[in-house]
This record gives structure tokens, sequence and C-alpha cells, in this order.
């Protein structure tokens, strides 16, 4: 019987639960993407994007005996996959996740280094601005990539995005607002250089 | 500036499109179906008809326990038999410890007189109801192989191995017949003594009877092919011979001849013949008798009656009584 596709997610994962493989076909097609490019954004090699996407999905799968849907559907499976994803980052060393209004962190937010793609003589081969977007949201902190990632990709709110991650939600609405201001000033840059002759 | 920009969603959404590669889509999608074909699992692991299969189980159960239960209705007949004397089992209670671990020893396993009371009493009042007239005869006769084996058995015995049962028994057997038993000759004794055998086993030695037995039909003692099969036991077998030399032979725990069993069988007929006779008056037999008595202008009789009956009914008596009797006065 196939899922309808007025269904919510939560009552979709409850059929697949139930027994209804087109209740998770339906559910894949609506999230696929936004995990795929969470991890394809957090972690650059391409191999590495494919295992950890499909490990998101191979637990969520395992994980249905035991789902409730007493939270959002979309917070449990980026849940997952933000797990999964510092699972990778501890096996891979020397990744944490800072935030840039984190004092405690300040001095490493300071140092670290531009993305090679906003190097100026980068710049004149990325005119495409879908590229220099990308490439200026893998050049921002963890954090602020993860949140930007999470509200852009997942469609998670402040609150879930806090709950997910940890942090306050004044935290991530810091955290957002550091990586839309370097986004824009990119942004504005390419317009600028785009609108010289 | 805000943690969302218009302009950068919309270029972010424009730009990034992205997807899993065809191939492992349809690993996962694979995957899920799988773990699906596999058939649904709840959460806790068991199926949610669980409790009501149990609930109808403990149901069929309790109602099937109940249809098998007989109905246990208390007549009037069944209050009336209701005895106000002591039964026996009550006096076995009220007998000395002693003697009752005497007893409960006695039914220990492996004992030779465990089953024989159970033996001899199931098959008493067919007795009774067939051959009335023979038990006398047969008791003396019991009596009189009891009176053998008791000079018979050692002064040295231990008080513990003479069964109380046995001894109360014989008793009650000697108490019924008038005419007390006599003693067997001291030739007898040296047979019996040799085995300081219980009541059941104490019969003459099987050896003995068939000796009677082949001698009666002229063949050789000894050869168990010639034997014949021990007569039924009756008024007209005479009692063995006291001074059978081949007594010793026989095993302690060999069966006894048929008729000593029924002898025995006989003699626990009137022992329950007697206690029966002790028991009360039926409730609504001793009603007619008195009304019968009334009838035939016997008061004094009828009075004599009543008094018995409440001293056999006591507080009862009134509520068995019909009001007719319960106030009854002769005048």
């Amino acid at each position: 019987m196939p899922a309808p596709a007025a269904s919510s997610d939560e009552d979709l994962m409850l059929a697949y639960a139930a027994g209804d493989a087109a209740a998770f076909d339906a559910l894949y097609a609506r999230h696929k993407g936004g995990v795929y490019r969470y991890f394809l954004r957090q972690c650059r090699h391409a191999g590495a994007v494919d295992e950890l996407f499909q490990d998101v999905w191979m637990n969520l799968i395992r994980a249905r005996a035991t789902y409730t849907a007493s939270a959002k559907f979309t917070t449990y499976l980026y849940r997952l996959a933000h797990n999964r994803l510092i699972d990778y980052y501890r096996a891979n060393g020397h990744v944490t996740l800072v935030s840039a209004d984190d004092e405690s962190y300040e001095d490493i937010v300071v140092s670290l280094p531009a993305s090679s793609a906003l190097q100026p003589d980068m710049r004149a081969e990325n005119r495409q601005l879908g590229e220099r977007l990308k490439a200026a949201v893998a050049a921002l902190p963890a954090a602020q990539r993860e949140a930007f990632l999470l509200q852009h990709e997942g469609g998670l709110s402040l609150a879930e995005i806090a709950e997910l991650t940890g942090a306050g939600v004044e935290t991530v609405k810091s955290r957002l607002r550091y990586a839309m201001s370097k986004l824009k000033t990119d942004l504005s840059d390419l317009h600028e250089s785009s609108s010289q002759p | 500036m805000t943690e969302t920009d218009k302009d950068v969603t919309a270029a972010w959404r424009a730009a990034n499109r992205d997807e899993p590669p065809q191939a492992l889509d349809d690993a996962i999608r694979a995957a899920a179906r799988r773990e699906v074909g596999a058939g649904p699992r709840r959460a806790g692991g068991t199926p949610a008809w669980w409790p009501l299969a149990a609930a109808a189980t403990v149901a069929v159960l309790a109602i099937g326990i109940v249809q098998m239960t007989p109905t246990e209705r208390v007549s009037p007949e069944m209050t009336a038999d209701v005895r106000p004397a002591p039964t026996a089992n009550q006096a076995k209670t009220s007998e000395p410890p002693a003697q009752r671990s005497a007893e409960s020893d006695r039914n220990a396993p492996g004992s030779a007189l465990a089953e024989k009371p159970a033996k001899v009493q199931a098959p008493a009042s067919a007795l009774r109801k067939e051959t009335p007239a023979r038990a006398p005869v047969e008791e003396q006769r019991l009596a009189a192989s009891r009176g053998r084996t008791d000079t018979a058995r050692p002064a040295s015995a231990e008080p513990g191995i003479t069964k109380p049962a046995e001894r109360e028994l014989r008793q009650k057997a000697e108490r019924a017949n008038a005419t007390p038993a006599a003693a067997a000759p001291g030739s007898a004794d040296a047979s019996s003594a040799t085995h300081s055998v219980p009541f059941p086993a104490a019969s003459p030695p099987r050896d003995k009877l068939d000796a009677q037995a082949q001698a009666a039909a002229g063949a050789p003692p000894g050869t168990p092919e010639s034997r014949p099969a021990p007569a039924l036991a009756g008024p007209s077998q005479p009692a063995p011979p006291p001074s059978a030399p081949s007594a010793g032979a026989l095993a302690p725990n060999a069966p006894a001849p048929v008729e000593r069993r029924m002898a025995m069988a006989k003699t626990a007929a009137g022992e329950i013949k007697r206690e029966t006779d002790a028991q009360p008056r039926p409730v609504d037999e001793w009603i007619k008798l008195m009304r019968r008595l009334i009838a035939e202008g016997k008061p004094a009789e009828a009075a004599k009656e009543l008094a018995a009956f409440r001293a056999a009914y006591k507080e009862r008596a009134d509520a068995l009584l019909p009001s007719d009797l319960r106030e009854f006065k002769p005048q």
C-alpha cells in the first residue's frame, strides 16, 4: 500500500515501523537530499560522505522498533546524523565544534585558516554564485556551518538546533548570525567584483 | 543582521542540489525492505495479542475447572448420618503417642502390614451380606490361631514389635466371642516362634496348609505341580494341625492363604458391623419409631426413645425433630 504524500514524517515512520516499506520510500525521498548535503558540506571526503549517509539511514532502519513520535522526525533524523558526524570527527581526530561567540574558543576561531576558495586568485575562477556560496559555507567554522546546514537543509528551528547540538538557543542564534554575516559579505564581494568592468 | 537572510537562503537553494548516488539509494531502500520483510516488530518484543490470548486461556481453564467440579449438596440424610459419637479416627487420635508412632511405623513403606487393613476392609461389606452366619465360626478359628501365636511369642520380644492394632483387633474379636479361644498346644508354638510374624502373616504357614491338602488328595508333599489350589475358607475347613513340622520354612512376607484372608475379612466385617450398631439410629427412622409408639398407645416408650434421641443428637435434636415430637410429653 503506497504511503499517502500528505502523511507527516512521524506517521510515515510509524507506518514503516509497522511494516510498510512504501512509507520508508516516501520518507527517504523527502529527506535524503538534506541529509546527504549536510554530510557533504561538513566532510570533504566523498567516500566518507556516502559511508556516513548510509550509516544514518541504516541506523534509522534498525531503530524503527523503538521509534516513538515524541519529537519531530526531522530532529530525530538529524540527531542521528549529528551523532554520526561527531563519531566520524573523533575517529579521524582533531576536530572540535566550537562557536565564534564562545569566549573560551576565541583564539581557535581567530586562528582558523581561510578557505583556499577565498583566496584572491581563486575568486576569479569561481564566478558561479553557487560555487562561491558552497565555498563560503565550507570556510565557516564548524559550529556555524553545522548550525547553518541544520537550518537550511534540515529546516530545523533555533530551539531544535539548540537541542540537537546541546547548545543554548542564544548560542545557536549567535552562530547563525556570524555565519550569515560572513556568507553575505562573500556574496556582496562577488556582486561587487562582477559589477566592476 | 539577523540569523536568516533571504538572499543567502535563495542562493543556497539554487546552488545546492547535490543528491546521493543512485546506487546508494537502491542499497538503502533494499535494506529497508529486507528489514520489513523479516516481519513487523513491536517495541518491547511481545505481540499485541499475547495479553488477550493469556486472558482467554485463563478464562477457559477456569470455566473448565468449574464445570468439572461436582456440585456438593447437603441433604437431610447426610446431616442425619453425622455421628455424634467419636469415630474410629477420633478414637485413633486419642490413642497414646507411643501407640500412634507404632502404627505409623507399621504404615511405613516396606512393612508387611502396611496395606493389609485396606485389603481386608474392602470386601468386608460384601462378605457381611453374603455369609453373615459364618463369621463367628471363622472368628473363633482366627482367635484360636492368634492365641497360639501369642503364646509362641518369646517373652523377650520387643514391645515395639508387638503391633498395637493387632492386639486391639484380637481383643475386640475375643470380646465379640463369648467363648474364649483355647490356647493351642505348645508344640505348635515352636513353629510360630521361629518368626514373630505380625497379624496377617501370623496364619499357619502355607506349607502346613499345602501339606494338609496334599494329604487329603493323597499326593506327596513338596511337589508344587501336584499342589491343589487352596480351597476357599468355609466352616468345614479343618484347623491346621498345630504340630506341623515345616512351619518355619515359609518366608515372613509370603502371602497368607485365601481362607485365612477370608477369615480376616470376616472378622473385620464383624468389627464394622458392631461399630455400625453402635451408631445412633437415622433420624427419620427414629422419628417413625416414636410416632409408631405414640400411635400404638405406648407414650412411655415413645418418651424413652425421645430421650435417647435427644441424648444422641444433643443440641441438634430439637432442630431435627418435627414440631409434634419436639413438644411431645407423655401424660
